[in-house]
């Protein structure tokens, strides 16, 4: 490509990058999940066992947004400029982890159009979660064994495994594959990545004690197999990604065409093993382990997967990962020029502020409607059977469902408010009154 | 290489969806019967909320004996009058009885700070599970006394930094100001 053209390209990405940074950055540190405020309860006191946050509690994540809390935010403000900054530094540590990899300057280019140009990029950034961080820390690891640096590579995949356990299989898919091929290095590399493992996971054992293994029994039984479709479901639109594809048809399909033509390419290279067993592997991962319902769990296997792809890219390859970046943006573009609101959740919470003590039904952000809201009782719609009772000794008029759904719900004759998500992936909130 | 991606994303469409309410409190057999009472009730049919409650029978006993005098009774009553109104307070009842042993359990535990803290925490999870039943500022008021007692069970800090030895006196006034506002 002549390097006019390049040189174009890049200032238009660049041009972008600055835009999102600036609209993300602009939007206030509102919680948007029970999960967010798990977060930042556990930045303001760590404590595995009361939520604070829930096992197996993030202790990287949480140790950099104490850190925010030391230079001088609130943890509520240091949980969201982690999480937005997280998000804002993947398109450049792509472009390094391509670079230091062997990509050309039309791969860097490639990858950072289109981790930057990722449709649910937005929806991790202001989740106030860690999904973002953990993809930087992994792209980092990834840019450091590029260049042959396999302490450092090490240290950076036991940090994406401190801030997001749950990449525990891509990560030691990627490490298990560097020490297999790189044997003349695997000391460093393992003492990087289990010494920085031991330091975080150590601090939380010491804190929390045999209680922690119990609970991670329990929490992970729980997520298999307890948190299934919960009560009031005849409202609530449940369902595999096959829903996820129809709420977000155009920017999940970009996923689904990445996910092809990345798996098509990357079979003929294996000789990236590490990438491209934890690129395969956050696949089959998200695909079979992940909640459908959370649109963010794609972003780390879109990421990886054109990361695969670009390391050695075909001009066919270049012509479609550019045809697809175009596609994102054009969904990303009316995006960044809405104007910036506060989430769902505490929308939700600054209507119910207004009316006098009833009852909310709701199965989204229990805890933190909890928190919130001290006049009206918070039912957890989990517990059916005493939430249905419960509600038959209110008057009507003092008593709202508060549900996520795409479209709008079923019970027209209801009088419902909704709230819409600010970002491609956000469920919108409905509030039915009755 | 097709014929993966055709698998991988027909095992992903089969998928089951979670929903994350983590006050599950997992397999507790109160919760449990609660559910099944309130089911039988809700359809009126209170010969199955009596077998439903037939199943924590053991544990409406051992509370009755140690921490809720008469508790037994109220049960019992509650059922024989058909009220579901009378029957959800029955309920309460049981489960406050519930909080004030994992609490008074805790008293007894202050020299071991993780059984301390299993045991007001989990008594934390149980109040969550009913926290619907009390209004929002008694519910607030226990969380409240719920907190404090957490922090009077003190902290051994890592390797002895941020040491701080329990307080039983404090302990024992949150738990009094918990079992007031569950009483009211």
């Amino acid at each position: 490509l002549p390097s006019r053209i390049l040189n174009a390209a890049w200032g238009l990405s660049l041009l972008g990058y600055g835009v999102l940074a600036v609209w993300l950055l602009a939007h206030p540190a509102s919680i948007p999940t029970d999960d967010a405020f798990f977060f930042v309860k556990g930045v303001e006191h760590f404590s595995v066992l009361e939520f604070r946050p829930h096992f197996p509690g993030y202790p990287g994540f949480i140790a950099l947004g104490k850190l925010g809390v030391f230079l001088g935010g609130e943890a509520q403000q240091a949980v969201f400029f982690l999480s937005a900054l997280s998000v804002l530094s993947l398109p450049p540590l792509a472009a390094w982890a391509a670079k230091s990899n062997g990509a050309s300057q039309l791969g860097a280019l490639l990858i950072f159009a289109v981790t930057l140009t990722q449709p649910f990029l937005p929806l991790v950034g202001l989740s106030m979660m860690s999904d973002g961080t953990g993809i930087a820390f992994l792209l980092a690891a990834f840019a450091f064994w590029g260049l042959g640096r396999n302490g450092w590579g090490g240290v950076m995949a036991g940090m994406a495994l401190a801030c997001r356990p749950s990449f525990l299989v891509p990560v030691v898919l990627a490490v298990g594959a560097v020490w297999f091929l790189q044997k003349d290095r695997q000391g460093k590399l393992m003492i990087g990545f289990l010494g920085t493992l031991g330091v975080f996971f150590g601090v939380v054992v010491t804190l929390e004690g045999v209680s922690y293994f119990l609970e991670g029994v329990r929490f992970v039984e729980g997520h298999f197999m307890t948190w299934g479709n919960t009560a009031l479901a005849e409202d609530i639109q449940r369902g595999g990604w096959l829903d996820s594809f129809t709420r977000e048809p155009i920017a999940f399909g970009c996923f689904v065409a990445l996910s092809i033509i990345s798996v098509w390419s990357g079979v003929r290279r294996l000789e990236y093993t590490p990438l491209a067993l934890a690129a395969i592997g956050s696949l089959l991962w998200t695909l079979l382990a992940q909640n459908p319902e959370n649109l963010r769990h794609v972003l780390l296997p879109a990421v990886l997967l054109s990361l695969l792809m670009v390391i050695q890219v075909t001009k066919k390859e270049a012509f479609s990962l550019a045809t697809l970046i175009l596609v994102q943006a054009s969904i990303l573009i009316p995006v960044v020029l809405t104007p910036v609101k506060t989430s769902p959740m505490e929308e939700v919470i600054d209507v119910l502020q207004n009316y006098p003590a009833g009852l909310v039904i709701s199965n989204r952000g229990v805890a933190y409607l909890r928190s919130s809201l001290n006049q009206h009782r918070i039912s957890d719609a989990f517990y059916k059977q005493s939430t249905i009772h419960l509600a038959d000794e209110f008057v009507d008029g003092s008593v709202w469902r508060l549900i996520a759904s795409p479209g709008s719900p079923k019970h027209s004759s209801i009088k419902a408010q909704s709230f819409g998500g600010r970002v491609p992936g956000e469920m919108s909130l409905w509030l039915l009154a009755q | 290489v097709r014929f993966l991606l055709a698998i991988i994303f027909a095992m992903s469409l089969a998928g089951q969806a979670h929903a994350y309410s983590y006050a599950a409190a997992g397999k507790e057999v109160l919760i449990d019967a609660r559910e099944a009472i309130f089911k039988a009730v809700n359809a009126g049919d209170f010969a199955a909320a009596q077998d439903a409650a037939h199943s924590i029978s053991i544990e409406i006993g051992y509370l009755d004996q140690k921490y809720a005098p008469g508790l037994k009774g109220t049960v019992q009553t509650a059922l024989g009058s058909k009220d579901a109104k009378a029957i959800a307070a029955a309920l309460r009842e049981v489960f406050s009885a519930e909080i004030k042993r994992r609490l008074e359990a805790g008293a007894k535990s202050l020299n071991d700070y993780q059984a301390a803290k299993v045991l007001v925490v989990k008594s934390k999870r149980f109040f969550d599970a009913m926290a619907a039943e009390v209004p929002g500022p008694t519910r607030e008021a226990i969380d409240v006394g719920l907190r404090k007692a957490l922090e009077a069970i003190g902290n051994p800090g890592v390797f002895g930094v941020g040491k701080k030895p329990a307080d039983p006196v404090a302990y024992k006034a949150a738990v009094t100001d918990v079992l007031k506002a569950l009483a009211q």
